[in-house]
């Protein structure tokens, strides 16, 4: 009897340092409440964990899901649910900018950070959950979250904000001649207007603009339906500018990617008729030296600002959607539903007017007359100097971390 | 105490006078200044905007501390600027409640609405108690976050208008104060030209004043352009300076410097010339087409030369370094643009002055009349005459009495005078949706004018005159000054109505009265002083409107009518019926012939001379008076792009052609002997002068006609209008002469024919604008301009047919 006791307490006494290093290895998985504060830059009383009515209904601890909740007021007016396929600092940006945004207008918001991991049914537990819960609204973050809520909850009972999500038209999660979702859906999009960048190119920025290549991935379908086809079609009947389709197979970039962007080359008259332009694809972007180095004089554009980083590699200039302007839409529209000022059915695709630029002055083309318009200059949100140095990130002036202005 | 009440009276006389004066040229002041003074405001205010939205652009939170930095940077380095705030939209109970707010597009007319002229502080330095504040949207890409309010200095306004125009006041005052001293000591020296000198004196003194005025708005105008282009210079420098500080070189790694100071120039119309120089050699620039070929780029410019270079002397030229760097920004603005400014003060002064002129000489005369009129009564109960002074009296006292009378009329023209630039606006606003048009206004003013002419000329036969000035004059007063207070479309009728009836009945009581004096040259003193106190009561009218509110005008025309009332009760004595001189008493009383009235008025209406003077002569001018010159012109000038004072300064040109018509023929008495030949002229001088006008379209392009702003278009208008006044001058006193010497007039009294004539005339008054309207109006509302050459040939035949069996007739009496 002695004995089995003792065996037993040696048995306990073994399993409690395995069962220690299994929890704390469960619990290194998953993302506590205080880091939210910290990667979001904020202080650290404001974040806490989610009561057990959000997390008792889902699959506790499974897929490391820890809902979160954040509070910027003692006073709750609204609650929101942030919802969003998996962690990331795009994702990031776009919540801190939708809290900082809501605060500015004076709402008293309680908001719930759920990270679905993809798996689909946690997200419906997850939205039936917010309906029970009475939350107010829900940011659906990432498109693949957006096109989760398209197929699943576009008859939904909440109002729901796309934020980080690319053009609904062209996903045809709206149809385009009408403008808006007339769902519970309030779309907004990554993508600025075709028309409005083929604006910036050639009427800001080269009045002799006949010419455009772009380069795509062909294995991404995704930029190919947002980006490459909106393009095709607006520059279907255009007169003026020539386009150029370049397909990049990632697997064999060495075959074709140079021989095509020489041809282009060699099409071009006179300077400033013709421009490179990559679509915002991760993959094709980690080729971007080799782009440049192919692209000889002619400069090499983006529609993505994240494409325009310090030093060599980087494209000359990007005109696109930052994904804290598009929070910023996203936020403008969730105040206004939220305040009863706007309904998801009739609030047009959130597209910005006024894109981001951000300039790389190193990937200037040499021996050409090329110079950026004062206007961009002013305007863009990201600039590195001619030796790819950052002078100015997010707005700020890098050299002396100070907004621009005289006596700032 | 004779000379203490003189000096008084003139004191007050030229207090009025300079105070109107000082009145214009500080409302004009309030009219421009503050305008300028908010267009600099705002362009700081707008600087700042532009660097904080740029920075909201970029993504920096509203909220970033830099921002208040910057604001309160603004507040601490402007004159104008005491605080500077920036409010996030959900916390905006933080604004000035008791402030008004002030937007950067407003007006000058927006301004003039809400500021109120500071009288005290124009005299005394005082503490100012206005607040006001200038409201700024901040947005960042996706909409509006914050307001920028900016708050001026207390006196914002009013500081700079209130030291400029101080010393000028207190000169004035100095100068009323001491000058009717001068004049009566000038009086009491019996020096030859004595009178000439105390006018003179007296119009020098208001013409010294204007000039200061004028000198005042120069140098306020002046500091307003350049603190303007002073701001805008500090705008550019600011945003040219951000990529300099951040290593890059404006020429060679930027573009688009063409457009951004088109940009600027186009938002500020004042400025002729933006270059931006890098080693005093251009490197861009935006320039206005009409200064295209001063420079080209890359052509050298040094800035030290643009003060003292000639070609520079006509700008106000500013220049700005660029910190750190090669680059010089250049703002040069036409002194042109501060005349263009000071034009339409300096107009506006320039008509003052001619009208204050006009009325104070008026006045000056009453004055030496009333002393001479007490000075000779003392002499008269000391010392006995012998029948040559008595004659001599009793020319002195005609005299005397002539120019006691004038007032009479010329303050009871005046008081109706004052609201007509704007009684049209003012009745259309209050006659929204009434059952009655505004024309309906006009024609039952007109109307009772007329039909009360004949009786009011029989009671002048009989009745105490004086009693029947007054009796108008009161129903003047309530007609206009119950249009104050009144708004109702119908009693607004009823009143104009009781105008009408006033109007008329003034004429003619000061009509018979001087009949009664001076017979044949009665009717030019009707002239002249219609005309000059038309010309003065519109003038002051349309200047001081703006500035008041037409209520307030109303009331000013009510209250000169009641001082006017006053006046002629205390003033004025009742002539006798009989009360003749000279020679005419014999031809009148020998003349007239004793018949029963019915008898007489068949004689009159038979009168085929009396027709032919009024449908050849009569009919037509006040047709063309009522029709073409009140109606007609201020709609085609206001087609062509003429401001509102303009319009009226234009017409003013007519009625000094009147003007120095009568009075040419007033001060020359042999013109008379040829009143048929002075008809004739006036039609032939009002055809050309609608034939003139007809040939307008001719005469400038269709561009320049809509534009308005052609010399040549102005010129043509100006002699048009000028000579049709001159023309009409020749016409208004002779053709009154001509019928009160017709068989008819010695039958039935001249009173009575000139009023039968009058009223006849008057006919062409109610139907000139129906005529205008059907003739030269389109359907479409387009007015058909050339056919005023038919009317101008068809008054030249009336003229023709007038004048010919004259001829005739004079050839027989050769024969």
């Amino acid at each position: 009897m002695r004995k089995s006791t003792k065996f037993l307490n040696q048995t306990i006494w073994l399993m409690i340092p395995v069962f220690m290093i299994f929890a704390m290895k469960a619990y290194a998985d998953i993302t506590p409440a205080s880091e939210f504060c910290q990667r979001l830059q904020l202080s650290e009383h404001q974040c806490m964990e989610e009561s057990k009515e959000w997390s008792e209904p889902l699959t506790l601890f499974k897929n490391h899901i820890i809902p979160t909740a954040i509070s910027t007021a003692d006073d709750v007016g609204f609650k929101v649910l942030i919802l969003s396929p998996k962690w990331s600092t795009a994702y990031d940006i776009a919540t801190k900018t939708i809290i900082e945004q809501f605060a500015s207008q004076g709402l008293n918001v309680s908001y719930t950070l759920l990270n679905y991991q993809q798996d689909k049914d946690q997200a419906k537990v997850i939205i039936d959950i917010a309906e029970n819960l009475g939350v107010d609204l829900i940011f659906s973050v990432g498109s693949s979250t957006t096109a989760f809520m398209f197929d699943y909850y576009s008859t939904g009972k909440l109002p729901v904000v796309s934020v980080c999500s690319k053009d609904p038209v062209s996903l045809y999660q709206v149809d385009g001649k009408i403008g808006m979702s007339q769902s519970n859906i309030a779309y907004t999009s990554l993508n600025i207007d075709v028309s409005t960048q083929i604006d910036y190119f050639k009427e800001k920025f080269l009045i002799g603009l006949s010419r455009i290549a772009i380069i795509y991935d062909i294995n991404n379908p995704s930029s190919i339906q947002t980006q490459v086809s909106p393009l095709i079609n607006y520059l279907e009947h255009s007169d003026n500018i020539e386009l150029t389709l370049i397909e990049v197979d990632l697997n064999k970039v060495n075959d074709g990617l140079a021989p095509q962007m020489k041809k282009f080359i060699e099409g071009s008259q006179k300077p400033g008729d013709s421009i490179f332009l990559i679509t915002g694809s991760t993959e094709l972007f980690e080729n971007i030296d080799r782009i440049n180095k192919n692209a000889m004089a002619l400069p090499v554009l983006s529609v993505t600002p994240s494409h325009v980083t310090s030093g060599l590699s980087s494209v000359l200039m990007a005109i696109g959607v930052s994904f804290k302007t598009n929070a910023k839409l996203a936020a403008d529209y969730g105040a206004r539903i939220l305040q009863k000022k706007a309904i998801p059915q009739t609030l047009p695709i959130g597209i910005v007017d006024t894109p981001d630029i951000s300039i790389n002055f190193s990937r200037m083309p040499e021996n050409t007359s090329l110079k950026l318009p004062f206007k961009f200059f002013e305007d863009a949100v990201v600039i590195y100097n001619h030796k790819g140095e950052a002078v100015r990130i997010d707005g700020y002036t890098q050299a002396t971390s100070r907004c621009e202005v005289q006596d700032c | 105490m004779q000379k203490i009440k003189q000096i008084l009276s003139l004191q007050i006389i030229m207090t009025l006078s300079m105070g109107l004066l000082l009145f214009i040229g500080v409302g004009e002041s309030y009219r421009v200044m503050p305008s300028l003074l908010l267009t600099d405001a705002c362009n700081q205010a707008q600087l700042l905007k532009n660097s904080i939205e740029t920075n909201l652009k970029l993504g920096i939170p509203v909220e970033f501390k830099g921002f208040n930095q910057l604001a309160d940077n603004l507040a601490e380095q402007s004159d104008q600027i005491a605080n500077a705030q920036i409010i996030i939209l959900h916390d905006q109970q933080a604004q000035h409640h008791d402030a008004l707010i002030l937007t950067c597009n407003m007006t000058d007319k927006d301004l003039q609405r809400v500021l109120t002229i500071d009288w005290q502080g124009l005299l005394i330095e005082s503490d100012f108690d206005d607040h006001y504040q200038i409201t700024l949207g901040l947005a960042d890409k996706i909409g509006q976050v914050a307001q920028l309010v900016i708050t001026p200095e207390h006196g914002f306004f009013k500081q700079a208008i209130n030291a400029q125009f101080r010393s000028v006041i207190i000169l004035s005052l100095v100068l009323c104060v001491l000058f009717p001293f001068i004049i009566c000591f000038n009086q009491h020296l019996k020096i030859k030209y004595a009178k000439l000198m105390q006018q003179g004196l007296y119009h020098l003194a208001l013409l010294l004043v204007g000039c200061l005025i004028i000198n005042s708005l120069i140098n306020l105008y002046t500091a307003g352009i350049k603190a303007q282009s002073n701001s805008l210079a500090r705008s550019l420098e600011a945003r040219l300076s951000i990529p300099l500080t951040l290593g890059f070189d404006l020429d060679s790694d930027l573009s688009g410097f063409d457009e951004l100071l088109l940009e600027y120039r186009l938002k500020n119309p004042d400025i002729s010339h933006i270059y931006l120089l890098n080693n005093s050699k251009i490197s861009s620039s935006s320039v206005t087409e009409s200064h295209q070929n001063e420079y080209k780029s890359k052509e050298s410019l040094v800035c030290s030369s643009l003060s003292s270079e000639a070609q520079h002397s006509q700008y106000i030229s500013i220049c700005l370094d660029l910190v750190g760097s090669t680059y010089q920004i250049v703002i040069k603005t036409p002194w042109s643009r501060v005349l263009t400014k000071l034009w339409r003060a300096a107009r506006n002064i320039l008509v003052l002055l001619i009208a204050a002129v006009l009325l104070l000489s008026l006045f000056f005369d009453v004055l030496v009349s009333i002393q001479n009129t007490r000075n000779r009564s003392n002499n008269c109960n000391t010392s006995k005459g012998d029948i040559k002074d008595r004659l001599v009296k009793e020319k002195v006292d005609n005299a005397e009495l002539l120019t006691l009378i004038r007032p009479v009329f010329a303050l009871g023209v005046l008081m109706e005078a004052i609201n007509l630039s704007f009684l049209p606006a003012y009745l259309s606003s209050r006659f929204v949706d009434a059952d009655f048009s505004v024309s309906s206004v006009f024609a039952v003013y007109f109307i009772c004018f007329a039909i009360i002419l004949i009786p009011a000329g029989r009671c002048a036969e009989n009745y105490s005159l004086r009693n029947m000035m007054l009796t108008g004059l009161i129903l003047s007063v309530i007609g206009i000054g119950g249009i104050a207070f009144i708004y109702d479309p119908l009693s607004i009728i009823v009143l104009r109505g009781l105008s009408g009836f006033g109007q008329g009945i003034l004429l003619i009581a000061v009509q018979s009265y001087l009949l009664r004096l001076q017979n044949l040259q009665a009717t030019e003193q009707l002239v002249i002083g219609f005309n000059m106190s038309t010309i003065s009561g519109v003038t002051i009218g349309a200047l001081l409107m703006p500035m008041l509110g037409e209520s307030s005008v109303f009331l000013i025309g009510a209250t000169i009518g009641t001082i006017n009332c006053i006046y002629c009760f205390m003033m004025i004595t009742d002539l006798d019926p009989v009360h003749k001189t000279g020679a005419l008493i014999q031809r009148d009383v020998s003349n007239q012939v004793k018949m029963p009235k019915r008898y007489k008025f068949i004689k009159l209406f038979s009168d085929l001379d009396l027709y032919k003077s009024v449908i050849l002569i009569g009919f037509p001018t006040k047709a063309v008076y009522v029709g073409v010159l009140m109606f007609m012109i201020p709609l085609l000038l206001k087609a062509f792009g003429f401001d509102i004072d303009t319009i009226g300064q234009i017409l003013v040109f007519y009625y000094f052609g009147v003007l120095i018509s009568t009075i040419m023929i007033s001060k020359f008495g042999g013109f008379l002997n040829y009143v048929s030949l002075m008809l004739f002229l006036g039609c032939l001088g009002s055809g050309l002068g609608l034939i003139m006008l007809g040939m307008l379209g001719q005469l400038a392009t269709h561009q320049e006609m809509l534009v308005g702003k052609s010399f040549k278009l102005t010129a043509v208008i100006l002699v048009s209008v000028l000579l049709i006044g001159i023309a009409h001058g020749l016409i208004h006193a002779p053709i009154v002469t001509h019928v009160v010497r017709s068989k008819s007039a010695l039958l039935v009294g001249q009173a009575t024919t000139a009023a039968t004539y009058r009223f006849l005339e008057r006919l062409g008054c109610i139907a000139g604008p129906v005529l205008a309207s059907l003739i030269l109006v389109n359907h479409d509302g387009t007015m058909n301009i050339e056919l005023l050459v038919l009317v101008g040939f068809s008054i030249i035949v009336c003229g023709i047919i007038f004048i010919w069996p004259n001829i005739s007739f004079n050839k027989k009496l050769k024969k």
